[in-house]
């Protein structure tokens, strides 16, 4: 009974028995997550700075005050919803025209032919994979903007404020920054995929997929967002 | 021996070394009788029926390695040093050694012609030991006319013990002795 409940995410997690599945899935993380670590650290970095001198330059909040604030806002709300928006820009377009050009040129049909399925081969490690680096690209984000802010805040006395981190920090942000970014992730990754997977058999559909992906991945990360501050806010 | 079930009647015993022409009536029905061909088959000997399509059947995303290892390393999960010693044979058989074999490894399948793409899904199939091998009309006219003679003789002792399946449009070419597979008549409905 429990298992015929959670069958359709269990059956394609089971994939991950197969070494292909499993390289597909490091695939996905590398490309989704360590390509665009260093963006997303320059982003972080930059957002922090900028968050820090308007708080102090326009509302004249102290800099603990400042830096607190910052955490509050980094870590539950600018990091998932930026991180998510910098996977969407990068991954979903490739992973959605990767899929078009696939079921174009009738290579899911050859995989069917195989006998390799395609939520355990092909959906099921790029939605796990974008999910993982998601919630990655997060924290690295709001850790990234942390820093920012308390470089510009405190200038040379940025070593005090770094080691004052885990008093502004609570668990909960961390928390809600990365159930945030799993969820945006998870989100994204299977509208691509089912994007990607929808298309008709010409050639021309294949760009089509990619910015719809871009389109929809953004829109489902503001719905998301919105319903979250609505029900778990 | 293994029973090929498909719908509309068609019901056929497949025994080692024999060749088989299913009949379709168009290229639609022919892709789906493919499909369910392989439907009823990989269930018996998952990842060992070699699919021999004309288009190729290779993953574009994959380079030409890694697409002929698939099926055996998903299914069989053999290691890969076991795949790369049949990746060898299979193309020693070929005339394919050396320099040049690393480098249609290492290739994309976009940048190989399509008489390469019939081969390579030919080498797949032997690295993956084929206990079924399924063809298109396509792909069996190439071996059977076109291919380097390597090619046919590799397929000719790959099909001595296994059974294989051609899906094509029309009856065969009665030069080909094949045995037909046709729909069994209507039982009659009391």
């Amino acid at each position: 009974m429990l298992r015929r409940l959670f069958s359709p995410v269990l059956d394609p997690l089971s994939g991950l028995r197969h070494a292909p599945a499993r390289r597909v899935l490091l695939k996905q993380i590398y490309f989704t997550g360590n390509e665009a670590a260093l963006l997303v650290l320059l982003v972080g970095f930059a957002l922090g700075g900028i968050v820090v001198a308007m708080l102090h330059g326009q509302y004249g909040q102290s800099q603990e005050a400042a830096l607190r604030l910052l955490a509050s806002l980094g870590f539950k709300e600018i990091s998932p919803l930026l991180a998510a928006i910098i996977l969407v820009a990068r991954s979903s377009s490739a992973v959605a025209s990767e899929l078009a050009t696939m079921q174009v040129h009738g290579e899911i049909r050859s995989l069917y032919r195989m006998g390799i399925p395609l939520g355990g081969y092909l959906i099921m490690p790029r939605v796990l994979g974008m999910t993982v680096a998601c919630v990655g690209l997060s924290f690295y984000l709001a850790v990234a903007a942390q820093l920012g802010g308390a470089l510009l805040g405190a200038g040379a006395d940025v070593t005090y404020q770094v080691s004052e981190l885990d008093r502004m920090l609570t668990l909960e942000q961390v928390l809600t920054c990365m159930a945030k970014a799993a969820l945006f992730g998870m989100g994204t990754s299977l509208l691509a995929c089912h994007v990607g997977l929808r298309v008709g058999p010409y050639v021309t559909d294949i760009p089509k997929a990619s910015s719809r992906a871009v389109v929809r991945g953004l829109s489902a990360i503001f719905v998301l967002d919105f319903m979250w501050s609505l029900w778990l806010s | 021996m293994a029973l090929l079930k498909l719908s509309g009647g068609i019901e056929q015993t497949l025994e080692p070394g024999q060749r088989y022409w299913l009949i379709c009536g168009n290229e639609q029905q022919m892709q789906q009788r493919f499909d369910a061909c392989a439907e009823v088959l990989n269930p018996l000997a998952p990842g060992q029926i070699g699919a021999l399509e004309g288009t190729g059947g290779l993953l574009s995303n994959l380079r030409v390695w890694e697409n002929l290892a698939l099926p055996a390393w998903y299914h069989r999960q053999q290691s890969l040093a076991q795949l790369e010693v049949r990746f060898q044979e299979a193309f020693a058989q070929l005339g394919l050694e050396g320099k040049a074999l690393t480098q249609l490894a290492a290739a994309l399948p976009a940048s190989l012609d399509r008489e390469r793409k019939r081969q390579l899904v030919l080498v797949r199939a032997y690295m993956q030991e084929a206990r079924y091998l399924l063809a298109d009309q396509d792909w069996f006219g190439w071996i059977s006319q076109s291919a380097p003679h390597a090619c046919k003789d590799l397929f000719e002792r790959m099909t001595l013990a296994v059974p294989l399946v051609v899906v094509g449009i029309g009856a065969p070419d009665p030069a080909l002795h094949m045995q037909e597979i046709l729909p069994l008549p209507q039982t009659e409905v009391w």
